[in-house]
């Protein structure tokens, strides 16, 4: 015999079930199933030549890769970018945010200005640095005196921090929105009693304003981060990895060795590598940088 | 502590087109206890803020000590200030807030340590200094705002209604432990309140506002006694001052001034009146009265409670007054000097 009570839980339960299936389905269809199919890709060894059978070799294979050049070199050249993106990209969305977060007249027009290149895709992006980075026509070229040749998309030198600025001036929009919003939520109370306090404005930026945004700031590192190791877009449409591989990065290494030598094998080795790397990376830099986080509301 | 005085002289300041304080002139005398009064809106805030530099006046000039510091930067002043909400550093715990203001001086750790525990046994405050703002009472965060202020032993104080958020009960406390820290170390204050019942129990003198126009500058008996317009007469005292037209010696064109307390319930009293409120306050009982005569005035009798029949509400009664009355021109509402 089943009380009423029981009987009510039990049918609110089905009910709550109900209602999660559908973003369940969706979740296992196109998240869940293809990381099981691609760890399992991962273990067979594709052959030489199409047509002949795949090969199970079981996890010998994600040694083999993960140990080979052909993983290392892309994956620090993930890491590299992520290094010039992450944090210029966070210092100058706060620069110009502080620069912004200002009573003059006319202001609204430069904050619109700042936040604007948050409607503009990666294709375009690319297409506009494209152009001023052209050898021969492109305006910054001429600045640097790189004329003529093969410009600075071809320099291997400087391929990857210009596709890094790129990605930078692209993502400005969006880091000088967040770093807005957060400078907003500095009550203006406790700069004034800095300032009155004896505190320089130095002082008050970097002992108040920089803690109080520092959820803000961890939140950006974090997707930062996680965005610039699944660069793509930008690196497709202006180097295609190259020159002579110096800006193929993780992604853009997968792609090639999917599409381009049809390797499933080697390339859902190391789209299972980026995940875990990324979910490393991410715990990290909670366990590392979040002590240093404030959280207005845990005390 | 050294003592200073603070001067503001024909300050103005505007927000556009709004006037936020009309030619204000101020004296505080050094080691004085001065409170700037009025109601909300009025520019003893903005007053407060041009003294510490966190505004500039749009024309005028301020004095601390001798010195004129219209454009000297907030932390060059040498003024602490006390905000309403405290404003403390909420990632810092409260000993790191205490020594704010002196690693900003950079003063040496041995000197910090010495007078922040100093400060804190003064407030009660040795057992909190490990923890966050968040974690403490709103007592404590009051505390800890003081802490911070006298820490730096500052030439001046400056304090903008500080007891605001507190409850009743604390904010009579904090009132007592305000004035025995000005009488210790009689830095001088200047303290915004809206709150006439703390300007007149702390202050020495009180300077009222209204509109960002100085309206009266006295002791708490000055102003009380002698209050310069009916604006001053009905801000001050509770339940404010009785005002009704009438005339002076035969000279219409009059507002007559009297404290609740000089009028009385009395079954011989010429004035017939019928009660529309009472509000009981333990001690004492306000009596709110409509004329008979004057549908539109009330009086305010104050009953000690004392007085076995308390009137009710709708009951027809007879009151007296007695003296003193004031007189205030019905134009310019000024106080006129007869007292009769």
């Amino acid at each position: 015999m089943i009380s009423g009570r029981r009987r009510t839980r039990i049918r609110n339960s089905a009910l709550a079930y109900v209602m999660i299936l559908p973003a369940f389905v969706i979740f296992m269809i196109f998240v869940f199933y293809p990381l099981v199919k691609t760890f399992y890709l991962g273990m067979y060894r594709v052959p030489p030549f199409p047509g002949l059978p795949q090969k199970y070799v079981g996890l010998s294979q994600y040694s083999s890769v993960l140990s080979h050049s052909e993983f290392l070199t892309p994956l620090w050249d993930s890491t590299l970018y992520v290094l010039f993106t992450v944090p210029a990209g966070i210092i100058l969305g706060l620069g110009i945010a502080v620069l912004a977060h200002r009573h003059l007249a006319g202001i609204r027009i430069f904050r619109t200005i700042f936040s604007s290149t948050i409607a503009t895709s990666v294709a375009v992006a690319s297409v506009i640095f494209f152009t001023l980075l052209d050898p021969t026509t492109g305006l910054f070229s001429y600045w640097i005196g790189q004329r003529g040749g093969v410009g600075i998309l071809g320099n291997p030198t400087w391929a990857l921090p210009a596709v890094a600025t790129v990605s930078i001036w692209q993502n400005l929009g969006f880091a000088f929105i967040l770093m807005s919003a957060a400078l907003n939520s500095v009550p203006d109370d406790l700069l004034d009693a800095a300032a009155v306090d004896g505190a320089s404005g130095t002082r008050r930026f970097f002992r108040i304003t920089v803690p109080l945004i520092s959820p803000t700031l961890f939140f950006a590192m974090i997707i930062g981060v996680i965005s610039g190791f699944q660069a793509f877009g930008q690196i497709d449409l202006l180097t295609q990895g190259g020159p002579d591989g110096h800006t193929n990065v993780l992604l853009y290494q997968i792609y090639t060795v999917f599409f381009t030598n049809a390797d499933t094998g080697t390339s859902s080795v190391m789209a299972v590598a980026l995940f875990v790397i990324l979910v490393l990376l991410t715990i990290a830099q909670f366990l590392l940088v979040q002590r240093k986080v404030f959280y207005a509301d845990k005390r | 502590m050294a003592s200073t005085a603070i001067s503001l002289e024909s300050v103005n300041k505007r927000y556009g087109s709004t006037v936020a304080l009309d030619s204000l002139n101020l004296q505080v005398e050094p080691g004085e206890f001065f409170v700037l009064l009025g109601p909300s809106g009025c520019g003893k805030t903005t007053a407060l803020r041009i003294v510490a530099g966190l505004e500039t006046p749009t024309t005028g000039t301020v004095r601390i000590g001798d010195r004129v510091v219209n454009d000297i930067e907030p932390k060059d002043r040498d003024v602490a200030m006390v905000f309403q909400n405290y404003a403390l550093y909420p990632h810092l715990t409260v000993r790191r807030n205490i020594e704010f203001p002196l690693r900003a001086r950079r003063v040496s750790s041995h000197e910090r340590e010495r007078r922040v525990m100093e400060v804190a046994e003064s407030l009660q405050l040795e057992d909190q200094l490990n923890r966050k703002p968040g974690q403490l009472s709103g007592g404590q965060r009051q505390r800890v705002a003081l802490a911070r202020a006298i820490v730096r032993e500052p030439n001046v104080f400056v304090m903008d209604e500080p007891l605001s958020n507190l409850d009743a009960r604390l904010r009579v406390e904090m009132r007592a432990e305000l004035i025995d820290l000005h009488l210790k170390n009689g830095t001088t204050v200047l303290y915004v309140t809206h709150d006439q019942v703390e300007a007149m129990t702390m202050g020495d003198r009180i300077a009222i506002l209204k509109d960002g126009v100085l309206q009266q500058v006295g002791t708490p008996k000055d102003v009380y006694d002698r209050p310069a317009n009916t604006f001053v007469a009905g801000f001050i005292g509770n339940p404010p001052m009785n005002l009704m037209p009438g005339e002076l010696l035969g000279e219409p064109g009059m507002i007559v001034g009297i404290r609740p307390e000089n009028v009385f319930l009395d079954d011989n009293g010429s004035i017939e009146t019928r009660v529309t409120l009472v509000e009981s306050l333990g001690h004492e009982h306000h009596v709110a009265c409509r004329l008979n005569y004057d549908n539109e005035t009330i009086v305010f009798v104050r009953v000690p409670s004392t007085v076995s029949q308390v009137p009710g509400i709708g009951e027809s009664i007879r009151l007296s007054i007695t003296e003193p009355l004031y007189h205030f021109d019905s134009v310019t509402l000024e106080r006129k000097a007869i007292k009769t």
